[in-house]
């Protein structure tokens, strides 16, 4: 399944539906969004990897079961999906990279069809310009693990694995994203010079008090 | 409590500089096949049942589409007049109006809401059936025309959707109306309809408290509406 615009509900609710990960596409347990901790601080990791590599998807309050599948987790409730508040996650995650940088988040929270639940999903877009570089090393609060390592460059491989830049492959990949999206916006001030030549002067300001006088008409009419 | 207006969208058009006039059965052809067909009610309806004809008079044709009080609203949901000149306005109730939300949330819905991806959609056919009527005149696509797309009855209304989406509760609008006008041919519609409805719909949403909305969503909803059809 792709992601289409159009159909962003019904994707969304495929995420929840038919869970898979993927590169694109990563599922966390029912945790709630903190500081300091190895959850919140590998999720940071996750979201700087996801837009590096391209952009993608976070789905909270899913497990594996014991048949390997992915499952809404039983742990999962309203009040954990509550702490992913847009504004904040957005705070940290930022807070995770360096200045200048900003991650581009949306938080959309999606009921599942069967238990009722709302699932925080967090969608990622790709990096515009420079891929995203880890600000500081930070070690999480609850098992002293070494998570976020400062000047790393997190990447999402296929195989939805999200580790430090490292392989030719990996360069390959990142350098291929940055050279592309270049040309895309080369082509946008392009697209914008023609839209400025396309675009008529102003009106002159008889021809908008004529406008204004129609429009007054024609309202008293309509709502007589 | 003060008398509190019904939501409503409201768009008129006027050529530049324009010495042309049409006929009242040229207007109404042209009406006819400007219809867009992305919705189940478009905007500018042109119905031919008994008694739901326009009406041509002496300065152009009108049409006016009633509604019964008692499902609450005005008493009409559509009223559009269409000139000589090829000047044309019309107005639409919101469809807010009309009914509750499709869902309910555990702290309820709004008393007096807008629905925002509804009123995306309905800027967007609104531009677009902007330009569809003078391509149907005969007006030439970089002929320049005034277009305006302005809102009213916002005054106490929650910034809220029609979709299972979420929203923050309490942004309520101070302000009645939202207003924008600008000059455009047929040509930058078509070429610019994301920017201009991305442009006209923030224009509106700011009232609520500040509110806006990412550009990723207005985008995926405006797509919405270019892709879809009736």
């Amino acid at each position: 399944m792709t992601y289409e615009p159009s159909e962003a509900v019904t994707f969304r609710q495929r995420l929840l539906t038919d869970p898979g990960e993927r590169r694109e596409a990563e599922y966390k347990a029912a945790l709630p969004l903190g500081t300091q901790d190895s959850f919140t601080l590998k999720l940071l990791r996750q979201i700087q990897g996801i837009a590096n590599g391209g952009g993608g998807w976070l789905v909270i309050g899913f497990v594996r079961g014991s048949s390997g599948l992915l499952a809404p987790d039983p742990k999962h409730s309203d009040a954990v999906a509550a702490t992913f508040e847009p504004t904040v996650l957005s705070k940290r995650a930022n807070a995770a990279v360096f200045r200048g940088q900003h991650l581009r988040l949306t938080v959309f929270h999606e009921v599942h069809p069967t238990t009722g639940l709302r699932h925080p999903i967090i969608s990622v877009l790709g990096f515009e310009r420079s891929p995203f570089v880890c600000r500081s090393s930070q070690t999480a609060s609850d098992n002293g693990e070494l998570i976020l390592e400062q000047g790393a460059v997190y990447i999402r491989r296929h195989g939805a694995e999200t580790s430090k830049l490292c392989t030719p492959e990996d360069w390959d990949d990142v350098i291929s994203r940055a050279v592309s999206n270049r040309r895309s916006e080369t082509l946008g001030e392009l697209s914008e010079l023609l839209k400025q030549m396309m675009s008529p002067n102003e009106a002159p300001a008889p021809a908008i008090e004529k406008l204004e006088a129609w429009t007054s008409q024609a309202h008293e009419m309509a709502f007589r | 409590m003060p008398l509190l207006r019904p939501g409503y969208l409201e768009a008129s058009q006027q050529l530049v500089g324009n010495g042309r006039r049409w006929g009242q059965t040229e207007l109404l052809r042209a009406a006819e096949r400007a219809q867009l067909r992305n919705t189940g009610w478009p905007m500018g309806v042109v119905l031919d049942g008994e008694g739901l004809r326009p009406t041509p008079t002496s300065t152009g044709i009108h049409f006016r589409m009633h509604r019964d009080r008692n499902e609450g609203g005005p008493g009409w949901e559509d009223f559009w007049n269409f000139r000589l000149d090829g000047s044309y306005y019309l107005a639409r109730v919101f469809e807010e109006e009309f009914g509750p939300p499709s869902f309910q949330v555990s702290g309820g819905h709004p008393q007096r809401a807008i629905w925002f991806d509804t009123r995306i959609w309905r800027v967007c056919e609104a531009v677009m059936h902007s330009a569809a009527l003078y391509r149907e005149l005969g007006v030439p696509p970089d002929e320049p025309y005034l277009l305006s797309v302005n809102h009213g009855g916002l005054e106490q209304r929650e910034f809220w959707t029609s979709e299972m989406r979420f929203v923050r509760r309490g942004k309520v609008s101070d302000e009645d109306c939202a207003t924008w006008t600008r000059q455009v041919t047929q040509d930058l519609v078509v070429a610019e309809i994301k920017s201009l409805v991305a442009e006209i719909s923030r224009g509106l949403f700011v009232l609520f408290q500040f509110t806006e909305i990412p550009d990723q969503t207005m985008f995926e909803i405006i797509e919405g509406f270019l892709r879809s059809r009736i």
